[in-house]
């Protein structure tokens, strides 16, 4: 007895010894506050639930909160909007299979909302004449939902409530259980006055468990629900231990139905219903007031301590403790939790907001502290073989025997630097040969064959690296390195044997090799200008590359990035800051299993893919313990693991791990400004009808030339990380380039229709598959519409018209009266000349006989009707409304056949059908007019012929006109007599031919002695 | 027993020189002249003739307006319009108000008494160069009327075909064979059956019902 008892103490010492000698622990992620402070209506959390498009929902006691990453949007009750919130104090929110919205007041009872009215609804749930008005707590399965009201438990079925086809389907909910209808006992019914605690647990086998102090009561309904039956089960039958502080909760696995999980005190146990024996025990640490809660949603039990919170997660069994004192959270004030997806983990408390905290940062272990050299030792041997004390505290090289090489100052001077060795086997240190004089030791390095090099330092700065020969502890060979730099680094930054036994040594001026078989140094450097040479001065990290290490490695330089070097010829292929590199001070280059390269910078880590050549960035919003990197610490760790070193601690993690990416989360339209002023849909519904995250499209109303739209990424993680591009089609020639902006702003745009695109790529990186949209209508002023535009126009060309017909008006007007005055006068003119003719007619029958009388009179009357005809040719020729070739036409043809009648001679006046549309200028008419009329006259008087031809036609761009007589002609000669005048200003042929000439026109006359004359007149006609 | 002639022209030179030609000339006698229409029916009235020489541009009532005055009291009276322009326009008008015949005032004197004497005789002088113009311009807005049935023989159908063409009645005779008295008759049967007052709505009418 006491033998076990003394065994029993020395296991709890032996216990608490190795819980006391604690291996350092990652620091813990910092978790993020959400709370008033970031725009939360209160900070009594009630309940957080993740909605199916990605938005997250707060109730608390003020209020219902929508968080989409950036902003929260409140919703509250509007005493005048009967559609508003109707209770402040919501407690719980839960969508359903069918997409309806959830909402459990803790006074006004249960309420649907519609997310694209924004419009709450009531389902009134009145059973036995009393109406259930606070609701607690609300879960959902399959068609059912289950609520906790403040004085029952009940069941509706919900499988016909779809709000989006009719809102008022909150009354098509049925009652299917009722707890205290199903009570029988009194004890133990819910009512108002009942005081007592309860839990009850609602199981997705449709079974509700009803835990009281003493008893646990378990009610199950039967397949089609009509039915319900309730038993009384003792707490201990299903493995509770008796006389237990607090109630139990009760899960249920998912993949083992039989399996009940029960949480209570400091354990939780798996109890088998079946086997009725306790299968599992999970045990926590020990803590006062602690309480367990489960989300329906995943498979954890957390258990909300005072200053942390475990989660216990079933599938897997294991505990997660995440510690909650570092936001300012009083103790013993979370009692709400929620995880969302991607893992992240909220806790919601008493007064205080919430607390969020992204797993995902735990990727990235990250070990805070200044002193890094000491507190890495401190690691557990799962990552280094563990360090003698003696060379604790200094960057010691392992070697492939287990040992450890170090630098360590002597303890008197603290100048001189001895090598140390610490073989982990035997855990013996020794110390080996002392550097000269001098000199102090840096860098060490184990190559390839195993063999340790060295690289120290003299006095007057010159540069040496040495072989030490291990078994002898002496340095074997020396090296001088041809070149030295004054300078506070260390001159050798890292060293690399490659496997042509060439040593690499990445120096601060350039990078130098050592073929040792001949000892010939080599040397590359920066050379200006030169985009093939080395980027920077200073050469700090070589990493071997990873895919084709014999041809090629990467160095980091001080300054200019990461070049990939080519051993063979010396050519760097650069990559920096503008390639994606997030900084150029590229300290350390590690690579890992899938051909990356990790680099650390001064602005966070990168993990560059040399193939596909991008980068992906990494900082302290990610996990890592800062951004600002140093020089020469890094290390594979024997894990797989990569370590580096910062100014703030160090940071170790696993590549694949950190690498995984997260899908592409849904990306939402969240909110438009007008005119720099937020825009309310239900206010200004000129512009927006629903919510922004549900429209199709905005209107602008003129004026309206500022706005601005915003967008985000449903993912609750960093948002520097978010990238977005954008286009507005119809301004935006091309997308935007990535930025972490998610607002834009369009001023003065022209009216019309555009549509926005916005994409949006995770914290990841991932971008999503296909953009949102949404079209912009911009309203035109009533001055730059179309149509505005057309009747300007219109205006413009009739009055432009109105001109033109106003000057031809004017002009007609002119011609009018010109036409008038000369008919006037041709009037007066002719009727007073007729008299004259007249006279000497009625003269001639006076004297009839009197022949020179009659000669004489005879000649006034020609005088006078020849001056008659003149005045008559005139004023024809004058009048424009005779252009026509027509009109011209008709009076040859008139004078033609006048002419020919009365001399008996056949007239043939023919003219072509096309001719009529010709247009002639004045000028035209009367020259053409009168020449004809002097040829037929001619051909009249003179030719003595039986036949007159006239002939008119238009070929190519001439008029013909042939006149032609079958008469005796005339000699050529005859031409140059003056013949009198025969008629009103015609002269003869001269005439004749002057006139043409005045058309442009051209005159022929051919004539033959006793077969006839012909004459030709051609005038060239304007193209029309 | 000498033909009664009137005389409306607003130039007095002309007025009193025609009063005095057919004062002289056998057969007609002028009974009056007059300065415009004003009093036309009146002036008709009181000097009763057989025959109206209207000038065509008069002050206050002219000579279109004055031939329609005339024609609705007088259907028979014959009435030979004057002027000195060959204008469609008035001559239209005229021909429309029932104007017997159309001549230039620029022809000679004798042309002028035969017109006279034809149109007292029954006959439609006309100078042929205004019978082309009024084709010309009948034609132009006549020829989408249909047709009708007129029943004319091919001799007249002929001569309405060359009366189109421009064709004088003499020149007529001298194409058909036929003397000028013939080449009248025929005229006047066509007129009778195709109900018109003058050889220029006959050839109008012609046109426009497609006959020829």
């Amino acid at each position: 007895m006491l033998k076990k008892g003394f065994q029993f103490i020395c296991l709890l010492c032996s216990t608490y010894l190795c819980t006391a000698q604690q291996y350092l622990q990652p620091s813990i992620v910092a978790g993020e506050p959400l709370g008033v402070k970031q725009g939360l209506s209160q900070g009594m959390i009630n309940c957080m639930y993740q909605d199916k498009e990605g938005y997250m929902w707060i109730c608390t006691k003020d209020g219902l909160n929508r968080y989409d990453g950036y902003q929260i949007k409140i919703y509250r009750n509007e005493s005048n909007d009967p559609y508003s919130l109707p209770d402040n104090y919501c407690n719980v929110t839960i969508e359903d299979d069918n997409g309806n919205f959830w909402v459990g007041t803790n006074t006004k009872g249960l309420y649907l909302f519609e997310k694209k009215t924004e419009r709450f609804y009531a389902v009134p749930l009145i059973f036995n004449n009393t109406e259930t008005l606070c609701i607690r707590e609300i879960q959902c399965n399959k068609g059912k939902l289950y609520l906790r009201t403040l004085t029952d438990l009940l069941v509706l079925d919900i499988s016909n409530v779809n709000i989006k086809n009719d809102i008022k389907t909150g009354k098509k909910t049925k009652l299917l259980f009722s707890y205290n209808a199903l009570q029988q006992s009194k004890k133990y019914k819910l009512d108002i006055t009942f005081k007592a605690p309860y839990i009850s647990s609602f199981l997705s086998d449709n079974s509700i468990w009803v835990s009281f102090r003493d008893s646990i009561f378990y009610c199950k309904p039967n397949v089609d629900f009509s039915k319900w039956s309730i038993t009384s089960i003792a707490p201990t039958s299903l493995g509770i231990d008796a006389n237990i502080k607090g109630l139990p909760t009760l899960s249920l696995l998912a993949t083992e139905p039989e399996i009940i999980v029960i949480a209570y005190g400091n354990k939780i146990i798996h109890f088998n219903t079946s086997t009725k024996k306790i299968e599992f025990t999970q045990l926590f640490a020990e803590a006062k007031n602690s309480l367990f809660r489960n989300n329906s949603n995943d498979e954890n039990i957390y258990r909300l301590a005072n200053n942390d919170v475990s989660i216990y997660h079933l599938k897997t069994k294991a505990i997660e403790v995440v510690p909650i004192k570092s936001l300012g959270i009083p103790e013993r004030s979370i009692f709400q939790v929620f995880t969302s997806k991607q893992d992240i983990k909220w806790f919601g408390s008493a007064g205080y907001g919430i607390a969020k905290f992204d797993d995902r940062k735990n990727r990235f272990k990250s070990y805070i502290g200044a002193n890094q050299n000491e507190i890495f030792w401190r690691l557990s041997p799962d990552y280094m073989p563990s360090i003698g004390t003696q060379l604790k505290g200094t960057w010691a090289v392992l070697d492939k025997q287990k040992t450890y090489w170090a630098f360590l100052p002597n303890n008197e001077t603290k100048t001189f630097y001895y090598l140390y060795s610490y073989n982990t086997l035997t855990k013996k240190t020794i110390q080996h040969t002392a550097l000269p004089k001098n000199c102090t030791g840096y860098n060490l390095y184990n190559d390839s064959k195993d063999r340790l090099w060295i690289y120290y330092q003299d006095g007057s700065y010159k540069n040496f690296i040495a072989r030490v020969d291990k078994t002898k502890s002496s340095i074997e060979v020396v090296y001088s390195i041809p070149e030295s730099i004054e300078s506070s680094e260390p001159f050798v930054s890292q060293f690399y044997f490659d496997d042509n036994e060439i040593l690499w040594l990445a120096t601060i001026n350039g990078l130098y090799a050592l073929n040792e078989k001949n000892k010939i140094w080599k040397h590359w450097k920066n050379i200006p200008n030169n985009n093939n040479s080395i980027s920077a001065e200073g050469v700090l990290s070589i990493c071997p590359d990873p895919i084709a290490p014999e041809k090629f490695f990467w160095i980091g330089t001080e300054g200019g990035g990461v070049n990939r070097f080519e051993k063979i010829n010396g050519n760097c292929i650069r990559y920096t800051e503008k390639d994606g590199l997030p900084n150029n001070v590229a300290y350390c280059i590690l690579s890992d299993s899938l051909n990356n390269l990790w680099i650390s910078t001064n602005k966070g880590l990168s993990c560059f893919n040399p193939t596909l050549k991008t980068f992906q960035n990494f900082t302290d919003e990610d996990g890592l313990p800062g951004n600002e990197f140093n020089r020469f610490i890094s290390r594979y760790m024997q894990n797989g693991e990569l370590m580096f070193g910062s100014v703030d601690g160090f940071v170790i993690f696993n590549p694949k791990e950190v690498l995984q990416k997260q899908p592409a989360a849904p990306l939402v339209f969240t909110g438009i400004s007008i005119l720099n002023k937020p825009l309310n849909w239900k206010i200004d519904s000129s512009n927006l009808n629903t919510p922004i995250g549900y429209a199709k499209f905005i209107t602008l109303n003129p004026g309206q030339n500022i706005f601005s739209i915003s967008f985000a990424t449903l993912e609750y993680r960093s948002n520097v990380k978010k990238m977005y591009k954008y286009k507005l089609d119809g301004f935006d020639k091309d997308w935007t380039n990535p930025s972490s902006k998610n607002e834009v702003t369009y001023t003065n745009l022209l009216p019309g229709i555009y549509t926005f695109y916005v994409m949006g790529a995770n914290t990841d990186g991932v971008w999503n598959e296909k953009p949102i949209s949404i079209k912009i209508i911009i309203q035109p002023y009533w001055y730059q519409t179309i149509l505005f535009k057309l009747l300007v126009l219109l205006l413009f060309v009739l009055s432009l018209y109105g001109f033109y017909r106003y000057r031809l008006k004017q002009g007609l007007k002119l011609e009018k009266l010109r036409n008038r005055i000369a008919r006037d006068l041709h009037d007066e003119i002719g009727s007073t000349l007729s008299s004259i003719s007249i006279y000497a007619a009625s003269a001639n029958k006076v004297i009839a006989g009197n022949e020179k009388a009659e000669s004489i009179l005879s000649k006034i009357n020609a005088g006078t009707s020849e001056v008659m005809e003149a005045i008559s040719d005139i004023v024809w020729a004058v009048n424009t409304s005779n252009d026509r070739f027509e009109n011209l036409a008709n009076r040859m043809r008139a004078f033609a056949v006048q002419s020919t009648e009365a001399k008996n001679i056949e007239l043939q006046f023919t003219e072509n059908k096309d001719i009529p549309h010709i247009a002639l200028n004045m000028e035209q008419r009367k020259n053409i007019y009168l020449i004809c009329k002097e040829a037929i006259s001619n051909a009249l008087k003179y030719a003595d012929c039986s036949l007159l031809q006239v002939l008119i036609t238009k070929e190519q761009q001439h008029l013909f006109v042939k006149i032609h007589d079958n008469g005796n002609g005339f000699a050529i000669s005859n031409l140059d007599v003056v013949e009198p005048n025969h008629s009103f200003g015609g002269n003869g042929i001269k005439n004749m031919k002057a006139r043409a000439v005045e058309i442009n026109a051209s005159l022929e006359i051919i004539t033959k002695l006793s077969i006839g004359t012909s004459i030709i007149l051609s005038i060239p006609l304007k193209k029309s | 027993m000498d033909k009664r002639i009137i005389i409306f022209d607003d130039n007095s030179k002309r007025r009193e020189s025609l009063e005095m030609l057919i004062d002289l000339t056998d057969g007609m006698t002028c009974v009056g002249s007059f300065v415009d229409c004003s009093n036309v029916l009146t002036d008709i009235e009181n000097s009763k003739p057989d025959l109206v020489l209207m000038d065509i541009d008069m002050p206050n009532v002219n000579g279109i307006e004055g031939v329609t005055i005339i024609r609705k009291k007088y259907r028979n009276l014959k009435i030979l319009m004057q002027t000195v322009f060959e204008d469609d326009e008035k001559l239209f008008a005229c021909i429309r108000a029932g104007a017997d015949g159309y001549i230039l005032k620029k022809a000679q004197p004798q042309e002028l008494l035969n017109a006279i004497e034809e149109a007292l005789k029954g006959g439609a002088p006309m100078t042929p160069s205004i019978a082309r113009q009024v084709l010309r311009f009948v034609g132009s807005i006549e020829n989408k009327k249909k047709t009708e049935d007129f029943n004319l023989t091919t001799r007249e159908s002929e001569i309405l075909s060359l009366l189109v063409q421009g064709l004088s009645y003499k020149m007529i005779a001298d194409r058909c064979y036929i003397s000028l008295p013939t080449v009248n008759s025929h005229i006047q049967k066509i007129y009778e059956k195709l109900q018109v007052h003058s050889a220029v709505e006959a050839v109008t009418k012609a046109i426009g019902n497609k006959i020829v």
